[in-house]
């Protein structure tokens, strides 16, 4: 990573060097350092250390551009490959929906930062990860113990032709530990416990030991039920892990709020009007990247302040959220949502407000035959317009009803759902706490969720996933 | 392209890395160019991207620990970052080295001397010399035959290729092996999107090759925009499929998709003992511990089945000319023989590890198999190519054999495997029935699913008409590694595949298993 003042002044050279092309330039900068370690049962197998970065240009000569990736670490080439584009930019014809470059907003909501703690200079330290894993290795109780312990801290800036100037820097960790059992016949169960943070401090290793061998002793001590019954499939209550929720939500909303597939007809919520009823009075959805626990995205690709967006507001659609292009396509204002091209903007900073219940009062007032997914693995939409979902469950399926713990459901399920019909028939919601992106992130802003734990009545399917 | 001596030379790294108690260093320079030439609902834009770094991966270890991959990446050129860069992959491996219970060992590499080894991928027309107008001008000649679909909502046609240079220098055992390579792809891709009293229809193609621009030349990408657009207009108004077993015929464009999620199951690092990416992507079934020691015998398909790993197939995205832990790619690597499971995609890491699981020395030595996405990832065991030999029989002769059943053609539409590649679920953009040995009408919202091992072992033939199908999006690892991959595939007639439709969840509920 450069320095602050080092890397501005790059990017005000790289500038210099459009107009010199003779063209007007928006450079985004981005850079991350990640330091893993990852472990598979019981024994570390990866640790590693990578820092890639890279400036991307956007060239423009009235309305027309062109894109520019250049290495981060270089602008030996930089002269060359602007001059090269600019001049391929008189082959390009205008494009009506090329944004303006951004002005310097007269407040930058970036002071928002001074308030999170600087990392420390031992923040990628690995000795601390090897402390982690050495807790998981004294785990006894005939579970093996797979694992990541990831701490990543990026940099951003954005500067253009017109004087924008904006820098942003941020840090965070997770670690997620999978616990796993070989059983004879050769099923392996797994149990899984993830948590997430701006700093160290907000990581506990003890609580996520402490979770995940709570989920492995259940799976020890319950019986294996027979949930299907010698079915095909069997339409159930369910109670979604936030785990789950997040693998949910994340597949659902990127092809849902996406401000240009909505406005041109491929999303659920084409020709549905703000305010319409689309999921339970119990659900209330935001994107908000100032919402604590969030990693904090400020300004887009393009340096336009991130808004707030109201997705769903007590079970009424908001508003969905737009890169600056789709924007100016749909006559709309854009939400600084944009990630360099069109069709770009979807919610990345998603809060869902919790409710009263805790995961055990769902549990208790689970009267009817209730599924308990912990885990959804390798999600899909199978029918984009009709937000149709299908994933498999993992890490721990159980069966509760009459509010008690009736067993383990062993055989792999698929589960299949409406999307919104599911949200639709939310009945209950735990506290939200905060997951970043599904576990192969890395290298770029994650996208947060803050997530509760879901009871939904009646609208997922599950189907024997062999069958 | 880059040359050899373009790239930064890594002997004073290697060296660096030994002197300070690498017990084995490898170094990998690269240097990527890349340009994608796009419209996307007649918005047109053009990327032009470039990128280079250095990686290097040791093993180390600690005072009282065991022997452990450490890998550090940096973007710089400057000798201090590089410098730091070997400290930090060693930190790293002793950090790790006191959280193993054995030492990392290797398989024997193959040595091939002190000459460099090179490779470069065989083209005729390099992208690069063509012009940003040309492209341009075929792009927009494209996206105007998709604009005339009617019904339309959304469309995008793409062009892009890549190019990237790699020099690879192995430290080990007091040797030193170099390696540098020179790979071209080229992909063009479309789309359209319809809507109609509420339903929406897509199709899209997708095609790639490691090459040059003569393979976009010979595609004839004209005619697959304008069948598209016929297509999914016959979408629009086609029956809904029904959910019951049938008779399928899968094109290469299908089947290739489902080997390759199949073939995730047969990469090394899967096996449940060994669980490398048991926290996130998952295990195989095969990988049981009382299946794995039945290597070599194992039924997990018909007998029409044998499928091989190779990096040598002409146009395969995993074609190139070694693997990243200098594994010099020249033969075909068995899988599925007739049916029989007989083979793992391996690393030299996992050859004692699976020996030890199976029993008996089984494998003796890395299949190169073993690939990083870029100089700032860690190598992984990888999938570079599958090919699934063909059988004898022409497409028409599959469908005259059938008397009731689908024909399904590709690109997939959306894709879902379980967590140790013991069950599946695909849907369709596109399929038609057969009635009696005829090809009958579209149906639409076609998706399929199953067991995995089951499916395989419900082939009843493979035909003979093979394609290539190329997948550059393949993700494994935390973070994820995206790497191109490529399948070598015939048409496949299967029995009994059961059926779903991908719009309506409830068709069929509570039905028994047939």
């Amino acid at each position: 990573m450069w320095a602050k003042e080092e890397l501005l002044a790059k990017m005000a050279r790289i500038i210099d060097l459009a107009h010199e092309a003779g063209t007007k330039c928006e450079v985004l900068f981005m850079a991350t350092k990640e330091n893993n370690i990852r472990s598979a049962l019981g024994e570390a197998h990866q640790a590693f250390d990578i820092e890639p970065m890279q400036f991307c240009l956007r060239l423009r000569r009235g309305n027309r551009y062109i894109n520019v990736n250049l290495p981060g670490s270089s602008l030996r080439e930089a002269r060359r490959l602007i001059q090269q584009n600019a001049a391929a930019l008189e082959y390009l014809e205008p494009t009506e929906y090329l944004p303006g470059l951004v002005s310097q907003p007269q407040r930058l909501p970036e002071v928002i930062y001074e308030l999170q703690e600087s990392p420390s200079q031992d923040f990628h330290d690995p000795e601390w990860k090897v402390r982690a894993f050495q807790k998981f290795q004294k785990i006894n109780s005939g579970w093996e113990t797979s694992g990541r312990f990831y701490t990543i801290t990026t940099q951003t800036a954005v500067m253009n032709s017109l004087g924008l100037a904006r820098y942003h820097t941020t840090s965070y960790c997770g670690i997620s530990l999978t616990a796993s059992k070989l059983r004879r016949g050769g099923q392996q169960r797994t149990a899984y416990a993830y948590q997430c943070g701006l700093s160290p401090q907000e990581l506990d290793v003890g609580s996520v030991i402490a979770e995940v061998l709570e989920r492995a002793a259940r799976l020890d001590e319950l019986p294996v039920v027979d949930f299907l019954r010698g079915k095909l499939s069997r339409e159930s209550d369910a109670i979604l892990s936030p785990y789950a929720v997040r693998t949910l939500i994340q597949e659902v909303l990127r092809l849902t709020f996406t401000g240009h597939l909505v406005e041109n007809g491929e999303s659920f919520l084409s020709g549905k009007r703000s305010g319409c009823r689309i999921a339970n009075r119990r659900l209330t959805m935001t994107d908000d990247w100032k919402f604590p626990g969030v990693v904090r995205v400020p300004f887009d690709f393009e340096g336009r302040t991130r808004q707030r967006v109201p997705l769903i507001e007590q079970g009424h659609f908001g508003r969905p959220t737009f890169d600056s292009m789709a924007a100016k396509m749909a006559k709309r204002r854009s939400t600084g949502h944009s990630g360099g091209e069109l069709g770009s903007g979807r919610p990345e900073c998603v809060v869902i407000d919790g409710g009263a219940y805790t995961h055990d009062s769902l549990v208790a007032q689970s009267d009817q035959p209730t599924v308990v997914v912990s885990g959804l693995h390798y999600p899909t939409l199978t029918y984009e317009k009709k937000a149709v979902f299908s994933a498999d469950t993992n890490h721990g399926t159980f069966l509760v009803e009459g509010g008690k713990w009736r067993g383990i459901i062993e055989t792999p399920l698929r589960v299949r759902m409406k999307a919104f019909d599911a949200f639709k028939r939310i009945d209950g919601l735990t506290g939200a706490v905060p997951l970043f992106d599904d576990e192969d992130d890395g290298m770029e802003f994650p996208a947060t969720y803050i997530v509760p734990s879901m009871r939904i009545r009646s609208a997922i399917s599950f189907l024997h996933s062999a069958s | 392209m880059r040359t050899y001596t373009d790239m930064r030379n890594p002997d004073n790294i290697l060296d660096h890395a030994v002197n300070r108690g690498a017990l084995f260093a490898d170094v990998r320079v690269e240097a990527g160019r890349s340009c994608y030439v796009m419209m996307d609902d007649g918005v047109l834009s053009i990327e032009n991207d470039a990128d280079q770094g250095i990686g290097t991966r040791v093993l180390a270890t600690a005072n009282g620990g065991r022997r452990m991959w450490g890998f550090s990446s940096v973007s710089s050129e400057r000798r201090r970052e590089l410098e730091r860069m070997v400290r930090t992959a060693l930190a790293c491996a002793r950090a790790g080295s006191v959280l193993r219970k054995s030492d990392i060992e290797l398989a024997p590499r193959p040595t091939r001397g002190k000459g460099l080894i090179t490779y470069a991928t065989p083209l005729t027309i390099h992208p690069s010399t063509l012009s940003v107008e040309y492209l341009v001008e075929l792009v927009r000649a494209w996206d105007d035959i998709l604009r005339g679909t009617p019904y339309l909502i959304s469309r995008s046609i793409s062009l892009n290729w890549t190019a990237s240079s790699e020099l690879l220098a192995i430290a080990e055992n007091h040797s030193l092996q170099k390696f540098f390579q020179n790979v071209c792809y080229i992909e063009v891709e479309g789309r359209v999107t319809v809507k109609r009293k509420g339903e929406v229809q897509t199709r899209s193609f997708r095609f790639g090759a490691t090459g040059g621009f003569e393979f976009i030349h010979a595609l004839n990408v004209t005619d697959h925009c304008k069948r598209i657009r016929s297509e999914v207009i016959q979408l629009l108004s086609a029956p809904e499929c029904r959910e019951e077993n049938l008779t399928v015929i899968l094109l290469p464009q299908f089947l290739g998709l489902i080997t390759h999620e199949w073939g995730h199951g047969l990469e090394g690092d899967r096996p449940k003992q060994i669980g490398h990416e048991i926290n996130y992507y998952g295990t195989s079934i095969l990988g049981n511990p009382n299946i794995l020691p039945r290597i070599g015998s194992f039924r997990a398909a018909s007998p029409e089945v044998t499928i091989l790993a190779t990096a040598t197939l002409p146009g395969g995205y995993g074609t190139a000319g070694f693997d990243h832990e200098g594994i010099v790619a020249k033969q075909e690597h068995p899988l599925i023989l007739s049916g029989r499971w007989v083979g793992l995609m391996l690393s030299r890491e996992m050859v004692p590890r699976l020996n030890q699981l199976i029993g008996r020395p089984y494998f003796v030595g890395s299949n190169g198999m073993t690939r990083a996405e870029a100089y700032d990832r860690i190598p992984l065991i990888r999938m570079s190519n599958t090919k699934t030999l063909p059988g004898t029989a022409s497409t028409d002769e599959l469908i005259a054999s059938v008397r009731r059943g689908l024909i399904i053609d590709g690109p997939v539409y959306s894709w879902s495997m379980g967590f140790d590649r013991s069950s599946f679920s695909f849907g369709a953009e596109m399929a038609r029935e057969i009635r009696n040995g005829k090809l009958g009408g579209v149906v639409r919202n076609v998706g399929i699913m199953g067991d995995t091992l089951g499916f395989w072992k419900s082939c009843a033939a493979m035909g003979r008409e093979v394609e290539i199908y190329n997948e550059p999006n393949c993700g494994k690892g935390q973070p994820c590694q995206a790497v191109s991959t490529g399948h070598s595939t015939p048409p496949g007639l299967f029995h009994g595949v059961h059926i779903i439709n991908r719009k309506n969840i409830h068709e069929g509920r509570n039905s028994h298993v047939g």
